[in-house]
């Protein structure tokens, strides 16, 4: 059995997020995204490699979507109202919440652009409908095999990394995520499990990022710098989640240090999107949290509302509007306006696909001309920022969480093909975990985890669990005044029976009942002679030695073994010496096996289980002389 | 393996010991499980908690000795669970500042005075068969409770927790109070059910749906096949329980209406934040459709957190209110609102200057405590008591006459109302029926139901102070064998016994409630 991921989107690419798994008969849609290069229909990914025969909902178990960013949903209304996919919709409570906006504010643009639109605000609500929206950790049983769970993924809010298993093979896909956390939102999270398959984003995969912190006290200083000489700011940026992030920033800055001039929001949705921030407080980073119920941090203090007559009223201000890219709309048109002023700033986002105004601004030198369409052009002689923040992982923080999860095999998306290579090599060299990154439209399949069952009886689980401890003393060094040390052994057995016929684990006890069968005990016996010097041989020499010397003897035969073996014991009668189910005792002519009929002999008895132990003991009383001396000392002993 | 301690509280006190009405003058005391103070709490491994009424008396409990138990809740129920406790400790406080504090026997627990005592409170007092004397506890303190909220591991709706490897637990939403939960426990040899309430409709708390109750079936019964009929099902879902509770609310509100009117004012002291939350919603909508303006108070010391917390937890709440958050203005409760444009107030006390600044009459209190015997609703009901215009809201369920003894002559009108505290036992004898479980523990107070309908399910009854010993339902422990370690499997055959056995050498893990072998 095996596990295949079809890469629809974000095959090395970053765009139209969107990989099929099929995971021991189940098939589930990890992100549905579009890609924002594309207008027509390249910006889906190929659907028609699902099914030839279009019925998305039966060849589906079901789709899972990370994040609200458009590159992971920007398809799903297409996929479900034009395309008809009716099976179920996961993904978490902010993320529901907060597409629709996502979703609308593209539609809008589109329209607003003179293109045909692929669909239509209606399919929005009715898709949007059609979602099951879950928590964090919250373990969802698809269908009867099927199981998922939701890991904070921090990122943007409600993001979510997701773990589905089928049976025993399981797999854990990231979507965008972070490994460190920022003002705004926590540290992804996630348990360690037992994975086949990691399948991660690599949007950073050679990049080692400085902390956060350093880039938001510099984007601050830039900001404040620019009102306190009276200039005007332009942050374009998307509605959702970047907006709302900096804000956060801006506020918390104007509250410490006192500043008075007004940031206003263009656009109605990031109002509304600052609503929903507040009421999903919890998705946020712990101190956010925290400090809620004193202030809510998306309680903005100093925005205030806006309107177009502000666009060219005089002093200071901070306004965020969209698009992000300045692709159109009203953040160029409110560009237009302020970029010919030295004293504005622009603050441009980390990355801006080619062809936008804010593409071209990012590369420009200032003073420039910026040509709009044959007729316009801008001067710009504004001052321009790049805004460094990203809330992706970095190389390290992939790595950690490969690390972290140790999977069997890693498959990497979302990311740039040259950078994913070197990503692959380090992960394959650095921890030894097999890894991939497909093209679009490629498959790749990997071995899964399986297993058999059986009945286990309790003696044996019981064998496995109990810890059976040994006890074993060790002399240090030649100086018999340091007590020895005492050494603890945890042998348990880890060993059982397995019958075929209604298969069930047993212990080697069991067994016997099982088969209906009688006991055999396989037993050993040798006889071993013994040298020894010659004030003792008197007693050896003498064939019926009295029970005294028998005693004396074994006495002996005691002490030197019990300095190796120390749960050496005497028995009780003193017949004999006994470590384990090895038995010593004085060989007398008429029993013995091997019948020796001269010197001193002590016949050794043992079952099965015991021969190494039984032929060590041995070896040491054949190669030990006993000697009166030694005896001396045990009768002193004796005497006491 | 586990014990659920859910504290029952009945304090009587009263200054009226003068009058000889025969109540206690006196700080009120708690009982908490009768035996908790014969056990050997490290015993214990795992608590779990329901509902946030269940956790009140955790902190007796945990501050035991030699306590070292698991407590697991959801993360609603702990959080609304801690604000009770801390908003009883502030009313004890309050009382102590009032009455001053009290010696550590107070005079009522004196044997002379405790003969003294009427028929009635001894009974109390001293319990059914005379043992629970010494269980009366003073109440425990902030710290106590900061310490046993350090204790509680808070879990969202269906997380997992793994206890010992071997036992798993997790909280399916019940459907009666914001973070209730029914328990599904998973371990080797069985499975349990642990069901508080199932109430399959409920417009603000989240509802145990169906994938749930299929989740808490396959689980209890292991039976693979639940032949369920539709009919069943469609009875336990029906809304006659829902829609009777919104009448009951609705009636509230009406009474409410015609008493202010009047002139009066309405008093309603109850600790059920559901309750609270949803009469606050039909005020609402009673108040905008009668076009009037009262203001709706609700003072407590913690009513400025419970309110910013239900404003903040869409994860918790019902459809109804879910599709509000997705709604084109996100906001979970009217509260939200009411509190924007002054139609509800918070006020941490009665005392609050904010308050008596804009004080007027009528109006409509919410405020602890129940009992009437602690906080704001003693003061209130002193001032309303003569008013034959005002009402009190009280709960079934509390003896009517006993708790309003000395606030009597009452002139004041009384409404006391039943609200959903629990499944009945018709609705959990379908439940059964779906669940299909091997056995069912009932209360004792069911046995004679249970026995006269003749169901016919392998059933015991359960009373406190007992321990019932059920048997394990599985014959024995399931072994998942790596594949690794099975490709080495070779069999050997006895012919005789025709049976083919196998040695098995290789690690035993317990993961996740589950027996591995690999190799």
């Amino acid at each position: 059995m095996a596990i295949e991921c079809l890469v629809l989107g974000a095959g090395q690419e970053v765009g139209k997020s969107c990989v099929v798994v099929t995971i021991n008969g189940k098939r589930i849609m990890f992100d549905c995204g579009m890609h924002m290069r594309y207008t027509d229909l390249r910006q889906y990914p190929d659907f028609s490699l699902i099914s030839d025969s279009g019925d998305f909902t039966s060849s589906l178990s079901c789709v899972i979507i990370t994040h609200f960013h458009l590159d992971h949903i920007g398809a799903l209304p297409y996929f479900t109202q034009v395309l008809g996919y009716d099976g179920p919709i996961y993904m978490t409570y902010p993320t529901k919440a907060l597409a629709p906006l996502a979703l609308e504010d593209y539609r809008k643009q589109t329209e607003r652009r003179g293109e045909k639109e692929q669909f239509t605000a209606e399919h929005i609500a009715d898709c949007m409908k059609k979602v099951t929206a879950v928590d964090l950790k919250q373990t969802i049983h698809v269908d009867k095999d099927l199981q998922i769970q939701a890991y904070y993924a921090g990122h943007v809010l409600g993001a979510a990394m997701f773990y589905a298993k089928v049976g025993d093979a399981a797999l854990v896909y990231t979507g965008d995520y972070n490994m460190v956390p920022d003002r705004l939102l926590g540290a992804a999270q996630i348990d360690r499990l037992q994975l086949d398959l990691v399948i991660s984003e690599s949007t950073y995969a050679t990049t080692y990022r400085d902390s956060k912190y350093v880039q938001e006290r510099e984007f601050l200083k830039a900001v404040h710098k620019c009102v306190a000489s009276g200039g005007k700011v332009l942050i374009p940026t998307n509605a959702l989640g970047r907006a709302q992030e900096l804000c956060m920033l801006l506020d918390d800055y104007w509250e410490r240090t006192n500043l008075k001039v007004p940031i206003y929001f263009s656009s109605g949705s990031t109002i509304q999107a600052n609503l929903y921030h507040r009421i999903l407080i919890n998705w946020t980073s712990q101190k956010v949290k925290d400090t809620h119920a004193r202030h809510n941090a998306f309680d903005f203090k100093n925005v205030k509302s806006f309107d177009r007559s502000l666009i060219n009223a005089p002093g200071p201000c901070v306004l965020f509007a969209s698009p992000g890219m300045l692709g159109g709309g009203f953040s160029l048109e409110v560009l237009k306006q302020w970029a010919p002023y030295e004293e504005n700033l622009v603050m441009l986002p980390g990355s801006c696909s080619t062809g936008t105004v804010g593409s071209k601004l990012m590369s420009a030198k200032i003073p420039t001309q910026i040509k709009l369409d044959e007729n316009v052009k801008i001067d710009v002689r504004c001052q321009i920022y790049k805004l460094a923040f990203s809330a992706h992982t970095d190389a390290k923080g992939i790595m950690d969480l490969v690390k972290f999860l140790s999977p069997k095999h890693v498959l990497l998306v979302h990311g740039e093909k040259p950078k994913m290579a070197a990503l692959k090599e380090k992960i394959q060299s650095e921890l030894g975990i097999e890894c991939c990154y497909p093209a679009n439209n490629e498959t790749v399949t990997i071995p899964s985890t399986h297993h058999i069952e059986a009945g286990v009886s309790d003696a044996f689980l019981q064998s496995c669990l109990a810890p059976n401890f040994k006890f074993w003393k060790t002399n240090v060094g030649s100086d018999e005044r340091t007590p020895p040390l005492l050494q603890v052994y945890d042998d348990r057995v880890s060993q059982g029976i397995l019958t075929l016929q209604n298969p069930r684990v047993i212990s080697q006890n069991e067994l016997r009942d099982v088969l209906g069968l009688e006991n055999h005990l396989v037993k050993f016996d040798h006889c071993c002679s013994a040298a020894y010097d010659s004030e003792i041989s008197n007693a050896a020499s003498d064939w019926l030695p009295s029970t005294s010397q028998r005693n004396s003897l074994l006495q002996l035969l005691f002490g030197i073994v019990s300095r190796d073996f120390p749960d050496c014991i005497m028995h009780d009668c003193q017949k004999g010496i006994q470590v384990g189910s090895f038995v010593a005792s004085m060989c007398s002519r008429e029993e013995c096996p091997s019948g020796n009929a001269d010197a001193l002999h002590f016949r050794c008895t043992w079952s099965a289980t015991d021969e190494e132990l039984a032929w060590k003991v041995i070896s040491l009383v054949k190669n030990v002389k006993l000697s009166s001396a030694s005896l001396d000392s045990f009768r002193v002993l004796m005497d006491f | 393996m586990s014990a659920l301690i859910s504290q029952t509280c009945l304090s009587e006190d009263s200054n009226e010991e003068k009058r000889g009405n025969g109540l206690i003058y006196a700080e009120p005391r708690y009982r908490t499980v009768t035996r908790l103070l014969s056990w050997n709490v490290s015993f214990i491994d795992v608590v779990l908690i329901t509902s946030p009424n269940g956790m009140l008396g955790l902190p007796f409990l945990t501050r035991k000795k030699g306590f070292t138990a698991k407590v697991y809740a959801t993360k609603a129920a702990s959080r609304i669970g801690q604000l009770m406790m801390e908003d009883l400790v502030y009313m004890h406080k309050e009382f102590r500042q009032f009455y001053g504090p009290e010696s550590d026997e107070p005079i009522w627990m004196k044997w002379d005075r405790l003969e003294m005592l009427p028929l009635e409170l001894k009974k109390t007092v001293f319990g059914a068969d005379g043992t629970d004397f010494g269980c009366w506890m003073p109440l425990y303190s902030a710290a106590d409770v900061k310490a046993c909220m350090l204790k509680v591991k808070s879990l969202n709706y269906a997380e997992e927790i793994c206890y010992n490897g071997i036992v798993i637990a997790k909280p399916l939403p019940s459907g009666l109070e914001i973070g209730s939960c029914n328990w599904r426990i998973n371990g080797p040899r069985g499975n349990i059910a642990y069901i508080s309430n199932f109430s399959s409709l409920n417009a603000l708390e989240q509802v145990g749906n169906d994938e749930d109750r299929s989740g808490l079936a396959n689980y209890l019964s292991n039976s693979s096949s639940a032949d369920v009929n539709s009919e069943t099902r469609s009875a336990l879902l029906s809304t006659d329980e829902y829609l009777e509770e919104i009448d009951k609310l609705d009636f509230i509100c009406s009474c409410s209406m015609d008493s202010i009117k009047a002139g009066g004012s309405i008093l309603i002291p109850t600790g059920r934040l559901g309750i609270i939350l949803q009469l606050l919603e039909r005020f609402e909508l009673h108040l905008t459709s009668e076009n009037m303006k009262v203001p709706i108070f609700v003072i407590s010391s913690v009513a400025e957190e419970l309110m910013t917390f239900t404003s903040i937890i869409p994860e918790w709440l019902g459809q109804q209110c879910q599709d509000r958050l997705y709604s084109e203005k996100p906001s979970l409760f009217t509260h939200t609102e009411m509190l924007k444009d002054g139609r509800l107030y918070l006020f941490p006390a009665i005392h609050s200057v904010e308050l008596l600044k804009i004080w007027q009459e009528p109006c409509i209190v919410f405020c602890p405590h129940w009992s009437l015997r602690l906080g704001p609703v003693t003061h209130l009901l002193r001032r309303w008591r003569g008013d034959q215009n005002s009402l009190l809201v009280i709960e079934e369920g509390v003896d009517a006459n006993l708790v309003l003894l000395p606030f009597k002559p009452i002139a004041m009108k009384v409404l006391q109302c039943s609200f959903l505290s629990g499944m009945q036992l018709k609705k959990s004898l379908l439940l059964m029926k779906i669940l299909q479980p091997k056995h069912v523990l009932f209360p004792e107070i069911f046995r004679r139901c249970v026995d006269t309908l003749k169901v016919s399910l392998s059933s015991s009854f359960y009373q406190e102070n007992e321990t019932l010993h059920i048997p394990h339902t599985e014959d024995s422990s399931r072994l998942h064998i790596d594949m690794d370690l099975a490709r080495q499997i070779k069999y050997t055959k006895f012919e005789e016994q025709n049976v083919d056995i196998s040695r098995l050498k290789g690690k035993l893990t317990v993961e996740h409630g589950r027996y591995k072998a690999v190799r």
